[in-house]
């Protein structure tokens, strides 16, 4: 309890000795002196006062004829006082105030909550190009234009809170379906082609389709006019009405594939001599305990970071200095042969690895036509993927154009 | 009369009684610690027994290993193992 009243308090500890011990506690309370850990042993006190106080004492103790012993001297004013480099320790103290200062008024992280569709990546990105990065000065100005730019860059963000934290930036955001989006899909649009190919299937929802199965479409050419044409009986053009086209088309086109794995090659393996240091890296300045000499034989480094786990424990003020344990494993260069078979193997991972990265991409595969040959040297995969992509590009139909052009041609053509 | 009219006085103010009549607070928490508010002095102090005057009054404090956490003009904190709280009442 007196700990917490007198904490960071410069205080000594003394001990009384006096034959009038209450006396002496009450001339104490006169001069308005405060006083903790009260103890009482045959006619010694033992308290602890503030050390500003202690000159109020004279007076107490010539009155109560007592004997003042100091036990102990407390507190950061008699640590200073005791330390015998006082200047480099006020140097130290001056030195970490602003390097504390300096870690403060910087951006050292940026948290970003809120996000799933845009990438934390992407963001960082996208305030780095604007020049939102570690180790910028924070500023009250940036971050209400932050969330300015955010909004007209990524219009998907519905809300978004930039606020200033002690260690960086904080970005809170929502996302949703936009304004933009909904308007773009009321709005009378075109759906256009995003790739040259052959149309597989269509099926027209609204809007007048221009293909039909089986015709060839370039990149960029309307597949379904998001328009429809009214005609009175003499077949003229009444009106028309725009609306936003919708179908479902399927483009086919081919892709080329060509892959030559060698049956003898060079591979790197490790010699299993390993040398291990530590590190101290401080932004672009590093510091190596047992730097290895370069140019002496091909090497590879693991790096551990020791600083992720003090982050764990701390808070990353300086997160751009960092400390770890870096292995080094010395490799050599080996001739390695394979069999043919095991090239035929190889080939068809590589092949269906690139079909599944195509699935991923939401493209259907509809033929394959990828032969393997293998010579004495070589594993050849050569040949053409045939794929099915759906159109889903929109673009945007300027009425007014479209009315010029209907009044100026009389009729429009499809 | 003087005194009805003072306490009268004092609660048409709605003056608290322990400002007005410096009335002393003893707060007892557990058997272990007792916070005393507006004493007016030490009178004896053992690891035994401790003794302090009020208004109108002695409060003694029995025990054992008493010692005062803090001591302040205003206030004072007893810790130790209390037996036994006296409040002996002024004859007057």
């Amino acid at each position: 309890m007196s700990g917490n009243r007198c904490a960071g308090i410069s205080r000594v500890r003394i001990r009384v000795s006096t034959e009038e011990p209450e006396r002496f506690l009450r001339l104490c309370r006169m001069r308005g002196m405060e006083l903790y850990e009260l103890r009482v042993s045959e006619r010694t006190l033992y308290l602890v006062i503030k050390a500003v106080d202690f000159h109020l004492l004279l007076s107490v103790r010539r009155k109560t004829r007592a004997h003042i012993r100091i036990d102990q001297k407390l507190g950061a004013y008699f640590f200073i006082k005791r330390f015998p480099y006082k200047k480099t320790l006020l140097v130290g103290i001056l030195g970490l105030m602003l390097l504390i200062r300096t870690a403060y008024s910087h951006i050292w992280q940026i948290h970003i909550t809120g996000n799933s569709s845009l990438s934390e990546e992407q963001i960082v990105q996208f305030l780095s190009e604007k020049g939102i990065r570690v180790g910028k000065r924070k500023t009250k100005e940036e971050s209400q234009q932050i969330s300015l730019w955010m909004r007209e860059a990524y219009p998907e963000i519905s809300w978004i809170s930039v606020s200033i934290t002690w260690d960086g930036l904080s970005i809170r955001l929502k996302e949703g379906i936009t304004e933009h989006r909904e308007k773009m899909e009321e709005s009378p649009c075109d759906l256009i082609a995003d790739t040259e190919g052959e149309i597989a299937e269509i099926i027209t929802r609204s809007g007048t389709p221009l293909k039909k199965t089986g015709d060839h479409c370039k990149k960029g050419e309307v597949l379904v006019k998001g328009a429809y044409v009214i005609m009175n009986d003499s077949q003229e053009i009444v009106r028309t009405e725009y609306v936003c086209a919708d179908a479902d088309v399927y483009i086919r086109y081919t892709l080329p594939y060509s892959r030559t794995i060698p049956l003898k090659f060079t591979q790197k393996e490790e010699t299993g001599r390993k040398r291990v240091s530590l590190y101290l890296k401080v932004g672009s300045w590093y510091l190596e305990s047992f730097p290895v000499p370069y140019g002496k034989g091909e090497r590879t480094e693991e790096t551990s970071n020791v600083t992720s786990v003090v982050k764990k424990g701390f808070p990353a003020v300086f997160p751009i200095v960092t400390t770890g344990i870096r292995t080094e494993s010395f490799l050599t260069e080996r001739e390695t042969e394979i069999s043919k078979e095991a090239g035929k193997r190889m080939a068809r991972q590589e092949l269906e690895s690139f079909q599944k990265k195509l699935i991923e991409k939401g493209v259907q595969i509809s033929a394959n036509n990828v032969t393997i040959k293998v010579d004495d040297f070589n594993c050849i995969s050569k040949g053409t993927i045939t794929v099915e992509k759906k159109a889903e590009r929109k673009a945007p139909i300027m009425i007014q154009d479209s009315l010029e052009r209907n009044t100026q041609n009389g009729e429009q053509h499809y | 009369m003087k005194l009805h009219s003072r306490k009268s006085w004092i609660h048409s103010l709605e003056i608290p009684e322990d400002v007005a009549y410096k009335d002393p607070i003893i707060t007892v928490t557990g058997q272990h610690v007792i916070l005393i508010e507006n004493y007016r002095m030490l009178m004896f102090f053992t690891e035994q027994e401790i003794s302090v005057k009020v208004q109108k009054g002695l409060l003694r404090i029995l025990g054992s290993r008493l010692y005062i956490n803090y001591y302040t003009p205003e206030e004072m904190e007893i810790r130790g193992r209390i037996q036994t709280i006296y409040l002996e009442a002024d004859p007057s």
